[in-house]
């Protein structure tokens, strides 16, 4: 075993020093940042996304900390005006909000107390920026008298009359939220809150920012912001405090503030004050979207593969790097009607289980599709021919979908066969002709077929760009996978990171349904809500993976369904909420009305990372439409038995075209 | 998937189980001995060993160590400290305890079964390390026992050296059917027990098959004075009708199939053991070596017939 760190290792930004924050840092260009991160706007913003969307990572990259290690020898007043915003970072967490709830009567005597602490904690992070950038720019005047004049007119406690200096009033800032730590830590003992609170919440951030600009007068133009990250970790009413914040911070107290998409637990602000409202007070961002509709996300993902290789796992970057992923993993070859892959994974053998299912549609058929024996005979001859096998089981397929109870069967497969032996013979010149079309529709999902009929191996996942679709612009996906296959590949004693060697289809393939299981099983463990939302997504990932696997595929790369948003009732919709929260799924635009009722239609998509769990495909392309029962069969965990039956519905019509009850289920107790 | 399959599992089991000790080129060589010679095709048969493979149980080094703790622990200490504790009215005084344990360890004497330079007395080493034992506890028979006369029938008697020492252990890592060490043993014990009536003679072992542990149980020899920590019993078998490797397969698995196989290469490897020695039938093995009752398909290094094995075993050159 070689004895490498891997890489791809899932490390925590938040475990990040400020200089691997730079030296990891892969841009996605300005214009996508700045539209994320807004940092002039003067306008709170929430910038929500899953976990592993570098939310921390960006946040941490725009604080005034890590900008100012960016350019050597410069002035923190210099690296202010570079900025044109002064960031000041904080992490939730580092408030330990737990210890300011322990007595549920009394919450909003706590809920004060709260606000007290968060913003002397918040004043702290920005002094102690004022302070380095005092220190550093020796040769600027900065007026700190006239700072402090304009925090100590809110202030109304002695302690703070004398202050003259950014240090002293930090000193004196800290002293403050020591006071507070003592007596909260005592209180959870003695049950007594001994405090006296020495300003109102908002008197503390408020005037030091404004003052900004008497301090010195490059402050005029500068916002200063507040980047608050995980928000998740604050409780209902210590969001209320943010929420406080952000309405009542006068436009010159500012929030960027991080989460999960389910982080948001309130709108409304303290005291029963009004609550805030989008595109007023505070606009909303979600990573996710941005991300995933990225075009430029491919080679983010290569620059940001490359900078994980040179920096190893948790040590700072420092190229670009030649190295090149893509030549590392061995891609699909499709030419040829996938002619290598059926020869060496020995997939001919996958025709006979076709034309059995085939035959045994025939057997259940009703007499009015005239499929006799004689008849069968003549129509399997010219469907398979000595065709490919890829072929052979795409015309079984097309006869499948085509054939109406008045068509001639025979000349129907003759004239499927005649199309496919010119397509066989001259792709190129046929490239416009319905058997082109349809070629270019099925080809991967029915090669997927037959790979899962093969005994050597299942549906297959290579190619780095499988695996960046696979990510869905998280490059915390990305990670997982890679991480698999440099685990996968150290062991065999395989460097894939020298470009000298290619990585299996096997290897990758493995390594594709490990990241899978992992993802599904491991790491969505976010209590008892997401166990339903796991469960529907199980039962919906079997429902797309019994259309893929149909002998009448009713949807091309079925990754996707819609439906109604009126159909989805009780608790499905909050199973279905859980499963957007989390990740399962993702909700491909706002919805869209259907053309012929023009209700509203939602349209979904299973996060690509779980395809190969269920050996679906990476890349959607149809959506398949769920009736109301069938949606809800799937997101209401009481409703197994219902599912179970319309499941058995489902995949009679889709493997029994031709049955003439074809809305009935024949016994199939267990599909795979 | 059944090979994709089964090299996953066996990367985590090399990785977590087997302490890195086990390699990937060595299982990639020892699959491909494999060549279909027996079923006629060698994706089948390389699918059967890979999987059979899985279920090898392994004991690194790490775990060895951790067993011989246990072994002392469990089979010495304890039992040594109950018999104290009911010999000074159950008393539960820890202080005396202790002391009274620790000047009955210094009348005690563990020895390595046969040569100094085989497993067992190597072993012995590592039990002293993690049971933090002094050096001195530590001896062989021919160093404990003077040859001498019975003067009466004029029998050879063994006698003990130093008259301080009341109980001997005798140590070995694996007993298979103990056919061979109790042959052995049998004289050596009747003359020690002749020279030393109140000598207390007992057995340890870290593994044991059932019927080895109970040949050595027998009057003649221990006498209900062997014992061992890890207990093989029938289902350690791999080609018993119970055996526990193969409980719960995949279907593609047919373990016939994979038994002809390992009776089949293993017949060419070592004719007459072909399921190892005594037919063992066994699929463990240990990081100082796999014993010989193990299957030979996993270990032999191809004397007779080129084969790569998977764990190597060090064989006794007599």
């Amino acid at each position: 075993m070689r004895d490498t760190q891997n890489p791809f290792a899932l490390v925590r930004a938040s475990d990040f020093s400020d200089s691997q924050i730079n030296g990891l840092w892969v841009e996605l260009g300005s214009r996508l940042i700045n539209a994320v991160i807004e940092p002039r706007a003067r306008i709170s913003k929430y910038i929500l996304g899953g976990k592993g969307t570098g939310k921390t990572h960006l946040l941490r990259y725009h604080s005034y900390q890590v900008a100012r290690l960016r350019v050597a020898n410069e002035s923190g007043l210099q690296t202010v005006a570079r900025q044109k915003f002064l960031g000041v970072y904080m992490r939730a967490t580092n408030v330990d909000p737990g210890r300011f709830e322990p007595d549920r009567s009394a919450l909003r005597k706590w809920q004060q107390l709260f606000g007290v602490y968060f913003e002397l904690r918040l004043a702290e992070d920005l002094l102690d920026a004022l302070r380095d950038i005092k220190q550093s720019s020796v040769e600027a005047k900065l007026d700190d008298a006239k700072l402090i004049r304009e925090v100590q007119r809110s202030i109304h406690d002695a302690s703070a009359d004398n202050l003259t200096t950014v240090e002293e009033l930090l000193t004196w800032v800290e002293g403050q939220r020591r006071g507070i730590d003592h007596a909260v830590d005592n209180a959870a003992f003695s049950g007594q809150l001994n405090i006296q609170i020495s300003f109102s919440i908002g008197a503390l951030c408020v005037p030091l920012t404004r003052g900004l600009a008497k301090w010195h007068p490059a402050f005029e133009n500068i916002p200063v912001i507040f980047l608050l990250d995980e928000i998740e970790n604050f409780s209902e009413i210590q969001q209320e405090v943010v929420n406080s914040l952000v309405r009542y911070g006068e436009g010159v107290l500012t929030f960027r503030i991080t989460g999960r998409l389910y982080s948001r637990k309130t709108l409304a602000t303290m005291a029963r004050g009004e609550e805030n409202r989008e595109g007023s007070e505070f606009t909303t961002v979600e990573l996710d979207n941005i991300l995933r509709g990225f075009d430029g996300y491919p080679s983010f993902a290569r620059r940001f593969v490359a900078k994980r290789l040179i920096s190893g796992a948790g040590g700072p970057g420092s190229g670009s790097g030649a190295f090149d992923p893509t030549r590392s993993l061995e891609e699909l070859d499709s030419s040829r009607f996938y002619d290598h892959h059926v020869r060496t994974l020995g997939l001919e053998s996958a025709t006979a289980s076709f034309v059995r299912a085939f035959e045994d549609a025939v057997d259940s058929a009703d007499t009015s599709y005239g499929l006799t024996d004689d008849v069968t005979l003549v129509v399997e001859a010219h469907l398979m021919g000595s065709f490919p096998a890829l072929v052979q089981r795409l015309n079984l397929l097309l006869f499948c979908k085509k054939l109406k109870k008045r068509t001639n069967p025979v000349h129907l497969a003759s004239t499927i066969a005649d199309a496919a032996q010119r397509f066989v013979d001259s792709p190129t010149a046929e490239r416009r002709s319905f058997y082109a079309t349809a070629y270019g529709h099925y080809a991967v999902d029915l090669f997927a077929q037959l790979c899962r009929e093969s005994r050597k191996t299942g549906p297959v996942y290579s190619g780095f760009d499988t695996f960046v679709k696979m990510s869905s612009g998280n490059p915390r996906n990305l990670l997982i996978c890679l991480g698999r296959l440099y685990e996968s590949a150290s062991f065999r004693e395989l460097d894939f990171t020298s470009n000298a060697i290619k990585l299996s289809i096997a290897m990758q393939t493995e390594a594709a349904a490990d990241a899978a299981r992992f993802a599904y099983e491991r790491d969505s463990n976010y209590g008892s809500a997401a166990e339903p939302a796991r469960e529907a997504i199980n039962r919906l990932a079997i429902v797309l993976r019994t259309a893929r696997y149909a002998l009448s595929i009713p949807e091309v790369s079925p990754l996707a369904v819609s439906f109604s948003d009126s159909d989805i009732v009780g608790a499905s919709k909050d199973v279905l909420r859980a499963a957007l929260n989390y990740s399962f799924l993702f909700e491909i635009d706002e919805g869209r009305p259907d053309r012929n009722s023009q209700r509203l239609m939602r349209k979904f998509q299973l996060n690509p990372l779980l395809s190969p769990r269920w050996g679906l495909p990476i890349a959607r392309r149809g959506d398949l439409p769920l009736s109301k029962d069938l949606v809800n069969a799937i997101f209401d965990p009481e409703l197994q038995r219902d599912f179970e039956a319309q499941l058995r519905v489902l995949s009679q019509r889709w493997n029994y075209p031709f049955s003439a009850k074809a809305g009935n289920a024949r016994t199939q107790p267990e599909l795979f | 998937m059944s090979r994709a399959e089964s090299e996953r599992k066996l990367q985590e089991l090399a990785v977590s189980a087997w302490d890195g000790e086990i390699r990937w080129p060595d299982i990639s060589a020892w699959s491909e001995n494999f060549d279909g010679r027996h079923l006629g095709d060698s994706d089948i048969e390389q699918e059967h060993a890979l999987f059979a493979l899985t279920k090898f149980i392994y004991f690194g080094r790490r775990l060895v160590r951790e067993l011989l703790r246990s072994l002392y622990r469990d089979r010495f200490e304890a039992p040594l400290i109950q018999r104290i504790r009911r010999n000074h009215r159950n008393t539960r005084d820890a202080a005396l305890l202790r002391k009274v344990y620790q000047s009955e360890l210094a009348t005690t004497r563990f020895a390595g079964l046969g040569n100094p330079a085989e497993s067992g007395a190597h072993l012995l080493y590592f039990f002293r390390q993690v049971n933090y034992l002094q050096k001195d506890l530590f001896a062989d028979l021919r160093s404990l026992f003077a040859v001498a006369k019975d003067p009466t029938t004029g029998e050879f008697l063994y006698g003990i050296r130093d008259s301080g020492i009341r109980r001997v252990v005798l140590f070995d890592d694996l007993v298979g059917s103990a056919t061979q060490v109790s042959q052995y043993l049998l004289t050596e014990l009747r003359r020690i027990r002749r020279g030393n009536p109140q000598l207390e003679i007992s057995f340890m072992a870290l593994f044991a098959t059932t019927e080895g542990l109970s040949r050595l149980n027998e009057p003649g020899l221990f006498d209900g004075r062997a014992t061992c920590m890890f207990e093989l019993d029938d289902s350690y078998k791999s080609h018993d009708a119970g055996s526990r490797y193969f409980v719960a397969t995949p279907s593609w698995f047919d373990v016939a199939k994979f038994r002809g196989m390992a009776a089949h290469y293993g017949g060419h490897l070592r004719p007459g053991m072909a399921l190892g020695y005594k037919g063992g039938q066994l699929m463990l093995g240990f990081s100082h070596n796999t014993p010989d009752n193990t299957l030979p398909i996993f270990w032999d290094e191809g004397a007779r017939a080129p084969w790569a094995p998977v764990f190597p075993r060090f064989d006794k050159k007599y």
